[in-house]
């Protein structure tokens, strides 16, 4: 039975940018799956008018968004980490499809606990995101998952 | 353009930015709450960034806690996960230390009202300065809030890239009508501060208010501000901000540099002395900068003969093969090309040598954004990304160029 655990931070890194844009709000959750098995769940929020990027975009393409999961040995993951469909837009400068997404999309990475579940999964994603007019540089925003 | 979501921007930053002060227990605050619209159940608000669910019963409740700083950005919020797009389930009131009392409308956050605080008085002080002006304006702003649902609806329904593009259009158009609304709002906002220098309100609230302004203008406000606000966490990082405006805008020398190009040539802010030249902080990942490279290179090959130097700054340090990709596809290679140099301490998200990266001697936040430098090395323009600020720098070159 899925049990959804205590859930949500809103994390945010005052980043450099935070002067003007910050287009992209990310929050965390963590369902259990099976006594072993965890989902860890990042949702962005993502302002009117504004890109996030896939995790897969073509070599010459935009910078993808990418996640990174700290780890001690205390799980595996399995699998990739899922994104949902969003938009792809075959766009006349790269020659070339890419994939984005508006309003607010979610990320899964399901993991397998080794031994005793850990308190926190500490992870970060690095992501850039446009509008039709500007792009701001790649940041790095530090999720944390808590496991109860 | 530039106005459009300040409103947005200043309530939802307001609203977190409190969550990034270190918890250094000093004072302490507490509030006796009543809600309208809920006898018993659970409010939510953040406590060291995490929500934490607040207890109600009978309609009332209590929220305690500790302060490191003189005010307290408290959030509220309906559910236990925020929800940016319906306004009514969240909102933040500017608590300070001591007992205050907070009515909250379960139906609408919004027309919360917390009394004991001062800070919080100026707060809806200037809330109503500025609902007035948007009310005068109501007609513009429900347009524009019609069609940001009908592009929600059309974006839900799957509708193709045509449909919603054209709605965006629309969007665009009936923005337009709410620029003088923006306006009056800044002018509002400006005077505010100036009336009001020693509120924290003021304080906290010029931040967003920058990127208008010149270094001069934003030092006169700081320096009216309270100074036992200017030393806590808000205060110190707006100080910085301000700092920062010094850099890469008109009227001041262009940041120094010293680099080596795509060729593997030196570059250095010297080698272009004599001569304007435009500086295009770019990336090959930039869709919107690699549009506007045909255009460049129209206004390279109609000038160059005239003066004009153009030099790409790239974000492409972590794959300098995109970058000189990109470089050859655009076609731009005719003139001169660095990377900005950003470096990353190895394996670590921690900057190192920040003074050699170029893009911070021009404080870039976006991508595209051009500088132009005159032959003595000083600012004479700047240009974001968008077609006003396009138009203007055609109309500047043109101008300078005229008589040569």
């Amino acid at each position: 039975m899925k049990k959804v655990i205590a859930i949500l931070m809103i994390l945010f890194a005052l980043s450099v940018n935070a002067q003007v844009y910050n287009p992209v709000k990310w929050t965390t959750s963590v369902v259990k799956i099976s006594e072993s098995e965890y989902e860890l769940i990042a949702k962005a929020a993502i302002e009117k008018g504004w890109h996030l990027y896939s995790q897969t975009v073509p070599e010459e393409g935009p910078l993808p968004t990418k996640f990174s999961f700290d780890g001690k040995g205390e799980y595996l993951k399995k699998g990739n980490t899922k994104e949902e469909e969003g938009h792809v837009v075959n766009d006349p400068i790269y020659g070339m499809k890419i994939k984005y997404f508006e309003n607010k999309t979610i990320f899964k990475q399901r993991i397998k606990i080794k031994d005793k579940a850990p308190k926190q999964i500490n992870a970060n994603v690095e992501f850039m995101a446009c509008d039709d007019t500007k792009c701001l540089p790649p940041k790095q925003v530090e999720l944390l998952f808590k496991i109860k | 353009m530039k106005y459009l979501s300040i409103i947005k921007i200043t309530l939802l930053s307001l609203f977190l930015s409190v969550l990034n002060f270190k918890a250094v227990a000093q004072q302490k605050f507490h509030i006796d709450g009543t809600i309208t619209g809920l006898t018993n159940g659970k409010i939510y608000t953040y406590k060291n960034n995490a929500v934490v669910p607040v207890e109600v019963k009978n309609g009332k409740f209590q929220i305690d806690g500790d302060m490191s700083e003189p005010v307290y950005n408290l959030s509220l919020l309906k559910d236990s996960e925020i929800n940016y797009r319906d306004q009514k389930t969240f909102t933040y009131v500017l608590a300070e230390s001591g007992a205050q009392t907070l009515k909250i409308n379960y139906s609408d956050f919004r027309k919360s009202v917390l009394t004991g605080s001062k800070t919080q008085d100026d707060s809806y002080r200037y809330d109503a300065i500025r609902d007035k002006i948007m009310k005068k304006y109501k007609k513009e702003f429900d347009k524009v809030e019609v069609l940001h649902k009908k592009l929600d609806d059309a974006v839900a329904a799957k509708k193709d890239e045509k449909t919603t593009e054209a709605i965006k259009y629309e969007i665009n158009d009936a923005k337009e009508f709410l620029e003088p609304a923006y306006k009056e709002i800044t002018d509002a906002t400006l005077k505010f501060m100036k009336d009001n220098p020693k509120s924290y309100f003021s304080m906290s609230t010029l931040l967003y208010y920058l990127n208008g302004m010149t270094y001069d203008e934003a030092k006169v406000y700081y320096d009216s501000f309270n100074p036992l606000y200017k030393n806590t966490e808000s205060g110190k990082y707006l100080w910085a901000e301000i700092e920062k405006m010094k850099k890469g805008i008109p009227g001041v020398p262009a940041g120094p540099f010293n680099t080596t190009d795509i060729n593997g040539k030196p570059l250095k802010l010297e080698d272009f002395k004599g001569k304007y030249v435009l500086i295009d902080f770019w990336a090959s990942w930039c869709v919107p900068c690699r549009k506007g490279n045909p255009h460049l290179l129209k206004l390279y090959a109609e000038y160059k003969p005239k003066g004009l130097e153009i030099l790409g700054v790239s974000d492409d340090d972590k794959n300098e093969d995109k970058w000189k990709k990109a470089v050859e596809k655009d076609g731009i290679g005719v003139w001169r090309h660095v990377l900005r140099g950003l470096q990353y301490k190895e394996g670590s998200h921690e900057r190192i040598n920040i003074d050699q990266d170029i893009s911070e001697g021009y404080n870039i936040h976006s991508l595209p954004t051009k500088i132009l430098v005159d032959p003595n090395g000083i600012i004479v323009a700047r240009y974001d990304g968008g077609e006003a600020d396009d138009k203007k720098m055609d109309e500047d070159l043109a101008k300078i160029f005229k008589s040569k």
